[in-house]
């Protein structure tokens, strides 16, 4: 699905595929707030592509942009090429969209990882992290991480209060704890945490009670 | 990072906390802290396992050591793990906190030595490389009464030189005194661009003088409590001749960018292949330096950075440039 920015108004540079009513729609409602024949034609050419998460994994991680994708049409090849992203594609395979953006950034930070990024490729990688989460995409696909604890508090259907080795306290949601019900208050134990944004816990697993220090 | 035969250091963006590697010519690394628990090195690690030579704790803070237990499991082989004696091993915070160290020199899985003055923690003779520690002595390490007061200071020396300093969370005294007059290349911190001491204009001065590095890397982040980096210290550092940066942005340099806008100034991280942290966001984000003939080489991307730090409502390093710059120029 395509949606329009504010220069754009006219149907017809709207690239053709199967969901074309809903853009016709947005067109439409366009033509009526711009004041119907008195459009400069000129500024038709930039498209903002509305689906900002993109899948990874088969769904499993999720690929965010900051912002909508540009996407800018040419006419004359019924072709359009995503800012930023050197993505060039007919218009009638803009569905195919996600696929390539999550191709083309897999592509470039496997050279990063390794790397081998030539200049071009690394001005191009520079301006696709500015427009990606990347610190998400990362935390999103990072293993659990081993870590070590005691359980300070838990009651059934309640949040679980663990002090973990470094001293910092975090408060469970149940669900969360869930794999914790065999521990009693005060119990050591290690587990592998799969840790989110600002180090909350997102799961645990593989837990294991430890020998009292 | 590549695997050459030279020597690949990496100043790491881990949030409020401090973590190096150093990756040598045999593609083993040396980690100098490991960063708070989440520490984005486990990520790494994960992602690239590889032999560790050493891991290396310049003190006992969390923000330092916090995600110890997760390098030591993450790490199949490591040879020796190098750490401060400075706290009672029967205090409950301390045990639980390396009782995975203690567990793994039990069963002979690494060599476990006290971080002191004299310790030789690896050395190339084709490099003609040396990493060791210049600080604590064997008594402030046992007889310390705060813990920055003895965290170790680990230097890099190349064909007799000292280029980089990890001073950890050292007072300015203990820096000043051990690395007077080395002029290195490269100063992190000391604590996060907050030593003790600082506030005393005239012998922060003298003391960074005393050192004068060329290059310093504060790592901070961005949610920190305690007003890190001071802007103070970051203008007494630009005024000794260092060109500073930090790994993540705070409020004192842009207080919308982190409050509204929440990204990162450059994703650094992504660049170099490196995980990025959990918490905060990126200012100059991770640095990375390698040794070339002629020293050390950036990893290409500072004249990127010094371009959009320009951009920020009132980024403290280079408002230091600039009082340096005018300093110059009165005193040619």
């Amino acid at each position: 699905m395509i949606a329009f920015t504010a220069g754009t108004t006219d149907a017809q540079v709207a690239p053709a595929y199967a969901g074309d009513r809903e853009i016709n729609r947005v067109v439409d409602q366009r033509f009526v707030g711009a004041g119907g024949s008195d459009i400069d034609a000129s500024k038709l050419r930039t498209f903002e592509f509305p689906q900002t998460m993109f899948p990874v994994d088969g769904g499993k991680v999720l690929l965010r942009t900051y912002e909508r994708l540009k996407l800018l049409i040419d006419e004359r090849s019924e072709t359009f090429a995503v800012e930023g992203w050197d993505i060039r594609l007919r218009c009638d395979q803009v569905h195919e969209l996600p696929r390539h953006v999550v191709r083309k950034f897999l592509g470039l930070l496997a050279k990063a990882n390794a790397r081998i990024l030539t200049p071009p490729e690394q001005l191009q990688w520079l301006s696709i992290l500015d427009q990606v989460d990347f610190k998400q995409f990362s935390i999103d696909r990072a293993m659990p991480h081993y870590l070590e604890g005691t359980l300070i508090s838990r009651r059934l259907g309640q949040p679980a209060l663990v002090e973990w080795a470094d001293g910092s306290r975090t408060s469970l949601h149940a669900r969360v704890a869930l794999p914790l019900t065999s521990l009693e208050p005060g119990d050591d134990f290690a587990a592998y945490v799969k840790l989110g944004k600002d180090n909350e816990v997102v799961s645990i697993e593989s837990v294991s009670m430890l020998a009292a220090v | 990072m590549a695997a050459g035969k030279t020597l690949t250091i990496t100043f790491w963006d881990v949030g409020q906390g401090d973590c190096s590697t150093i990756e040598l010519p045999d593609g083993r690394l040396i980690i100098i802290d490991t960063g708070n628990r989440g520490s984005p090195l486990v990520d790494w690690l994960k992602d690239k396992p590889r032999g560790v030579h050493s891991i290396v704790i310049t003190h006992n803070d969390a923000d330092h050591v916090g995600a110890l237990p997760s390098v030591l499991d993450t790490c199949k082989s490591i040879n020796q793990v190098f750490m401060l004696m400075d706290r009672p091993a029967a205090k409950d915070p301390f045990a639980k906190l390396f009782r995975r160290v203690v567990e793994g020199e039990r069963m002979g899985l690494y060599g476990l030595t006290r971080l002191e003055v004299g310790a030789e923690i690896w050395a190339d003779s084709a490099l003609d490389a040396r990493l060791h520690v210049v600080y604590p002595s064997m008594s402030a390490n046992i007889l310390a009464s705060k813990p920055n007061a003895t965290s170790g200071i680990i230097c890099l020396t190349i064909k007799g030189k000292t280029e980089l300093i990890w001073p950890g969370d050292a007072t300015l005294d203990s820096v000043s005194t051990t690395c007077h007059g080395t002029k290195p290349y490269f100063l992190v911190g000391p604590h996060h661009g907050a030593p003790e001491g600082y506030k005393k204009r005239v012998t922060t001065s003298s003391h960074l003088h005393a050192v004068s590095p060329q290059r310093a890397f504060i790592s901070v982040g961005t949610k920190n409590g305690y007003s890190h980096p001071r802007p103070k210290y970051i203008r007494l550092l630009e005024q000794a001749g260092a060109k500073v940066c930090c790994s993540q942005l705070t409020v004192a340099c842009d207080r919308q960018h982190v409050l509204d806008v929440k990204r990162p100034v450059l994703a650094t991280h992504g660049l170099l292949g490196l995980n990025p942290p959990r918490n905060g966001f990126s200012c100059r984000g991770p640095l990375q330096l390698q040794l070339g003939p002629s020293g050390f080489v950036g990893d290409g991307w500072d004249d990127e950075h010094q371009k959009r730090i320009a951009l920020l409502r009132r980024p403290q390093c280079l408002r230091g440039r600039a009082v340096f710059d005018k300093y110059q120029a009165a005193n040619p």
